[in-house]
Parts: C-alpha cells; structure tokens; sequence
C-alpha cells in the first residue's frame, strides 16, 4: 500500500496484504466517495466512487498530495491545516463534517458534504475522507433539509419565490387602484373644473397616494420576513463563511461546468455579521452570477476579499456573462426589476437590505472584459482590536 | 471549436510514471486538425487561458500569448505582455495520449500527456 516503506518481513507483509484486502472490501461497497490519506495528506486508498466524482483513477492519484482534489484556497492549504491539527490536536473537520467545494479533474469545482474520520492502521494514523456530491439538486434538496437548522437561509430563499407570488398577486390589487384613480383625475381634468369636481380631483389623488403607501408596505412586508428574526451578529470567519456559501451557491450548477476562482485577502479573517444573513446575500450573488453566464462560452465565477485597513471588508462576487443593461442597472437593487426571463427580481433588493442593515453597502460595475462585479462591504472584526 | 485540452506530467526522472495532479488546463480554439486557431483566438484573446494545477499550490490563471514557434503561457495578469516568467508551449497539434513540451522560466523542459480534449458548448 505504501511503495515507499521499506521491505516488511513476510509475517507482517501478510499481515498488512490482509488489512489491504480488508479496507478494499469496504471501500468497494461504500456508496459514499472515501479517500484515505496519510500524516502528510498522499492519497493511500481512492474509492470506486471517488474515481466516479473526481475524474481520476486510483491508479492515478495513489501517492499523491490529496489537495489535487481541492480548489484555492484550500489546496495551498491544506498541509498546514494537517500540520497543525498533528502539533495541536484541534479538530477543525475532524469529526464535525462540513459542505465544501472540491475540483474535478475537469477543473470545475462541485460542491460535497465532507466528513473526515481519524484512525490507526498498522501503527500508522490515517484520515478516511467520506465526500457525498452535493451537485444533483434532488439529492441536495433532502441534505437540505438535515442542514435546515444551521443553514436556515437557503429555505428562505426558496421560500421567498413562493411568498413573491402570493405577495405579486397582493400587490397587483393596489397598483390596479392607484391606475383607476390617477385615470379617473386624468379625465376629470380634461372638463371643466367646477369646486365639486376640484374636491372629487382631490379625493382621487389622495386615494392613489393611500394605495401606492399601501403597496410599498407590502414590499417592506415581504423584506421583513426574509430578514426576520434574530439578528445575532457575532465574530465569524470569513473564508470559511464563504466557503460555505459557495458550495450551497454552486448547488445544480455542474451542467454549466463553472470554474470557480477564489482570492482570499488574508488579512481579511474575520467580520462581525449575522453568517445566514450574509450567506443569503453571497448565495443571491453567486447563483445570478451564475445564471449571467448561461449562453457565455466562458464560464469564470469570482469570489475575492479585500481588507481596507479602515474598518471594512470588500467582498466581490464576479461573472464573466451577459452584463446588465443601463436600463436595468439604473434601478437594479429596486425590488421586482430584473434581467432574468424567470426572475422575481426581489434577490438584490434583498440583498441591500441585509447589507444596508449591518451598516455596509453594496454596488456594482461592468467586468474588465465581459460580465459584471458586485461589491459589499462588511465590518472588519479585527479593526476593533488593532 | 474552443475546447479544454488537459495536459498532465508525463514520464519524468522524478515521476516515472508521470503524475495526474501536476496539469496545465488549456482553453484555446483547436482547428479541425487539433492546431490552436490563431485566427479564432485573436477574435477573443481574453477567453484564452491556461490554469496551472500543482499540488499544495494555489490555482494560478494566465492567458496564452502568440510568440515565435509557440505560445507563451502568460501569468502575471495582463494577458499582452510577454512576460519573463512566461512558460512555453511549441506549436503543435493536440491528439489524446500525445506528448508535448513546456517550457518552465528557468528553462526547464518538462514532457506532458493530453490527458483529455472536450469541446466547449454554451449551455
């Protein structure tokens, strides 16, 4: 199993032939993808599954740095987060298990749920990997479900589409009113303007102003509801807060082969935010981003950081689709505009609303070459203690 | 046809059987006999890249620029220059299996395998 491990005697090299064969007929039949590596992270052992959702063979990948199966910033990463957990014994994945980004072989990134165990083997420790592909929407619905309590976000969202059709429907009522009152002024001014008719004039416009009130606090309704609740802002680590966002963001998205390229600043560690709330936003920008990028021929979707050393965070989420049109971008963070065929156009309203409310804010301009950048700021938790 | 042609280290001292996680992925315009399409490519010169996969090391994205005999895989960003830490690839044709050269700035050759060529269709 280990080609470089100096010649056993033949009672051992039985002994360890044996537990090869063992570990091998469990790996054959665990429907879940399973690496196993060793104290330096080379691969010992690569799955039938794994060979499926990676792209490689065993063959191919025995003996080598297990972070070819990650992307940035993981990848770089990754020997020191073993190197540490060896010196420290801090469990950071160990045991706990966690939805992140991997890379296939095609160099598109998917997202898995990662569960890692420990274990001694023939006087060695050894780490076994258990990834489950979080790619096929049906699968990831029902894991959805299970991560509900935690992610609570990506229920709202879907929630939300069905909510913005009971509430489009609501608010059709008094739009419709504020159209028959500003018509029925319209035609009064066309006649004589006797007092009786000023005063029936005067009632008119009062009544649209009462609708059009009346409509905008359904919209407020709706915002309430998405961003109800506790806001409980604590300390939280931003790569791993936008690691997490973007394996839920990259959900159903492997059809569209996305290349994920993310730049981490890593001063940028930690903001004082409420995480779902924040995730809902990264989730809302990279899923449109994605969507941008449906008919483009280039697929490049961008997540970097930027610390400002004032206080605040850059996040920026890039794509390399479509752009937005000036008619759109003039009144894109408004609620119910959209570029999109089938869009409700309530995600970047949303978003400024969570963003506005942590006191950061939110823009966006056209991309260097093609698509577009969003940009939001965030309170940089360490600026208090520098 | 723009395509993602994969190379992967082929057979070196170091790595007698090669290794499938040291890779350049390519995406270029391939002409009908597997040649980059230089015509094609100078039409959208920004879609041309090369990502360079290494284990332990951070994903790194540059941009391919025309140069005498070859290719220069570009990665300090600006996608024109040629730049003295560029890599180099010689003119050749793509054909899964076949081997081809790359250049390292230290003038370092290294042998990679076509590890696999798939065409780029809009969805």
């Amino acid at each position: 199993m280990n080609p470089g491990a100096a010649e056993p005697s033949n009672a051992a090299h039985n002994g360890e032939r044996q537990s090869e064969s063992h570990l091998r007929s469990i790996l054959a039949t665990v429907p879940d993808a399973m690496v196993v590596i060793d104290e330096r992270g080379n691969i010992l052992s690569f799955s039938a599954a794994a060979e499926k959702m990676f792209g490689f063979t065993e063959d191919e990948v025995l003996g080598e740095n297990v972070s070819m199966l990650m992307p940035s910033p993981d990848r770089e990463r990754h020997d020191s987060y073993l190197a540490n957990y060896l010196a420290t014994g801090e469990r950071k994945i160990i045991g706990i298990g966690r939805v992140t980004t991997a890379r296939h072989r095609n160099g598109y990134t998917f997202p898995i749920e990662l569960a890692v165990g420990e274990a001694w083997l023939e006087g060695r420790r050894i780490f076994t990997g258990f990834m489950r592909d979080l790619t096929e929407r049906q699968q990831t619905e029902l894991r959805l479900q299970d991560l509900q309590s935690e992610l609570a976000h990506v229920g709202r969202v879907s929630e939300v589409g069905t909510l913005a059709s009971a509430l489009a429907h609501e608010l059709n009522q008094p739009l419709t009113a504020v159209a028959n009152y500003c018509e029925t002024a319209r035609d009064l001014l066309a006649g004589p303007l006797d007092p009786e008719t000023v005063d029936v004039l005067r009632e008119a416009l009062d009544d649209a102003a009462q609708q059009s009130v009346r409509a905008g606090q359904i919209v407020r309704r709706l915002r309430d509801f998405i961003t109800h609740g506790r806001t409980e802002r604590r300390v939280e680590n931003l790569p791993r807060l936008i690691n997490e966002a973007n394996a839920l963001a990259l959900v159903g998205s492997r059809e569209h082969e996305i290349e994920v390229q993310v730049d981490l600043d890593p001063e940028a560690r930690s903001v004082l935010v409420d995480r779902i709330q924040i995730q809902q936003v990264l989730v809302n920008l990279i899923r449109n981003g994605i969507d941008a990028m449906a008919s483009s021929r280039v697929r490049v979707l961008g997540i970097a950081t930027k610390r400002d050393g004032e206080g605040w965070i850059r996040v920026t989420v890039s794509d390399t689709g479509s752009g937005i049109s000036d008619s759109v971008a003039a009144q894109l963070f408004q609620p119910f505009v959209t570029s999109k065929e089938h869009g409700m156009g309530i995600g970047l309203s949303i978003c400024r609303t969570i963003i506005e409310a942590h006191g950061g804010r939110i823009w966006f301009e056209p991309g260097l070459r093609s698509g577009t950048l969003f940009h939001f700021t965030l309170a940089d938790a360490e600026a208090f203690n520098d | 046809m723009w395509s993602n042609v994969r190379l992967e280290l082929a057979q070196t001292p170091e790595f007698p059987r090669g290794s499938a996680s040291r890779a350049y992925l390519l995406r270029v315009p391939l002409d009908r006999r597997g040649h980059i399409d230089a015509r094609e490519l100078r039409k959208a010169p920004g879609d041309a890249t090369v990502r360079r996969y290494w284990p332990s090391e951070r994903d790194v994205v540059g941009f391919l620029v025309p140069e005498q005999g070859g290719w220069a895989l570009s990665f300090d960003g600006s996608g024109t220059d040629r730049s003295p830490d560029a890599f180099h690839l010689a003119a050749t044709a793509f054909a899964l299996g076949k081997k081809v050269t790359i250049t390292q700035p230290d003038g370092r050759c290294l042998p990679f395998r076509v590890a696999r060529i798939s065409e780029l269709v809009p969805v």
